[in-house]
């Protein structure tokens, strides 16, 4: 029976779609705190962007850069104050806890699915490579009723995990 | 930028023809329905207007079945009025199977689309493949969000056989595009056609100004 309420759940439930704006800001229109914060290491990064990112209700600013081969991008609020740190990798760099936990959830999700991003989650700079608090993917998904990219945030302790779909243009 | 940069680099594909090139002006509007996650229905309504006036007509429109995220089907009728590239005007009726791919590629959507036609015109049959692959990608950012313009280029190759003769074209083109937050988009672009191609006649040359609006629910 709760498998049943819970499949019609998730039948009936539509994921909010994702409206994210993303705009590419010049480094003067950064907060300057998060500039100081991060300066050790944008003198050994290379390809470095700025980015200023809002859905509406909340303002951050984003730094993406390439740090010894590795694609990063490091957020921070209005204030400078550090955010969040995403690592960007493959499904095989996860750990073997990750991975499983990830594939269980998406095989119970989708009958078919393809990870397109995977980004591991640290909450300090320098990142504590091995302790991610967070796993974000994009994920291709489908199942008897829903096709289409979806976004996943899986945390690292025991709290539920978000979903949300991505906007398609799609070209017919 | 990157827009501009494509836009200069059509002008010398178009300039060599010089005397012999028509610009057209191209409006269209599409309106894709969504059935479900599965099933939708793309209708477009799309005009021909030269210096001598408006000089073509066509609605179509083509229920699109997805087959995974990445893949469609389609089959599509299309009825065309007049026809400025060719005299004289004529009534077409146009049946078309679809199969469309699209995937991600670095910060780009990539997209194929293969098509089979059979043209029907005074009485006459005309078979023709298309292959078309376009390239969309954010002018600002990573992606593409609400509220943001993006480029797009195409490039599409057809071949078209009838009564025993062939005859290629290709159609090359770059577009200027606007998201709107509810999935409404406007794209400007210019596109240059290079017809008669592999035939006996002689190559012409087109270069048409297109302005596409696109509704989704």
């Amino acid at each position: 029976m709760p498998t049943l309420i819970l499949l019609i759940a998730c039948l009936l439930m539509k994921p909010p779609i994702k409206h994210e704006v993303e705009t590419s800001i010049n480094k003067s229109d950064m907060p300057s705190a998060a500039l100081m914060f991060l300066d050790s290491t944008l003198a050994k990064a290379n390809d470095i962007r700025y980015y200023k990112e809002t859905d509406g209700q909340h303002v951050t600013f984003e730094v993406k850069f390439r740090l010894d081969g590795q694609e990063w991008s490091v957020e921070f609020d209005p204030s400078g104050t550090l955010e969040d740190a995403e690592w960007l990798v493959n499904m095989k760099d996860l750990s073997p806890e990750w991975r499983t936990r990830i594939r269980s959830h998406l095989d119970s999700r989708f009958t078919s699915w393809t990870a397109t991003r995977v980004q591991l989650q640290y909450l300090t700079w320098p990142a504590d490579l091995d302790h991610p608090t967070g796993v974000e993917l994009i994920v291709e998904g489908q199942n008897s009723s829903e096709i289409g990219v979806f976004e996943f945030g899986f945390p690292s302790d025991d709290s539920a995990v978000s979903e949300r779909r991505v906007l398609e243009i799609l070209e017919f | 930028m990157r827009f501009i940069s494509v836009l200069f680099l059509l002008v010398p594909l178009i300039l060599p023809a010089q005397g012999d090139v028509d610009l057209i002006w191209e409006p269209s509007a599409t309106y894709t329905h969504k059935v479900n996650d599965f099933w939708s229905v793309a209708s477009q309504l799309t005009a021909i207007q030269s210096s001598v006036g408006l000089e073509r007509m066509e609605v179509s429109v083509m229920p699109l079945r997805r087959l995974s995220p990445r893949t469609t089907i389609g089959l599509g009728y299309l009825n065309r009025v007049g026809s400025p590239f060719e005299s004289p005007s004529v009534i077409e009726n146009r049946f078309t199977l679809q199969y469309g791919y699209q995937h991600p590629w670095r910060i780009h959507q990539v997209s194929h689309r293969f098509r089979v036609e059979e043209r029907i015109r005074d009485g006459e049959f005309t078979h023709r493949f298309r292959y078309r692959v376009s390239l969309r990608a954010p002018i600002q950012g990573d992606r593409i969000d609400a509220g943001e313009t993006y480029w797009l280029t195409q490039n599409e190759g057809l071949a078209s056989f009838r009564s025993g003769d062939f005859s290629g074209e290709n159609r090359i083109s770059v577009h200027l595009g606007y998201l709107r937050q509810n999935l409404q988009r406007v794209e400007v672009g210019l596109q240059y056609r290079a017809e008669s191609l592999f035939s006996r006649n002689t190559v012409g040359h087109v270069a048409l100004f297109s302005t596409v609006w696109h509704v989704s629910n």
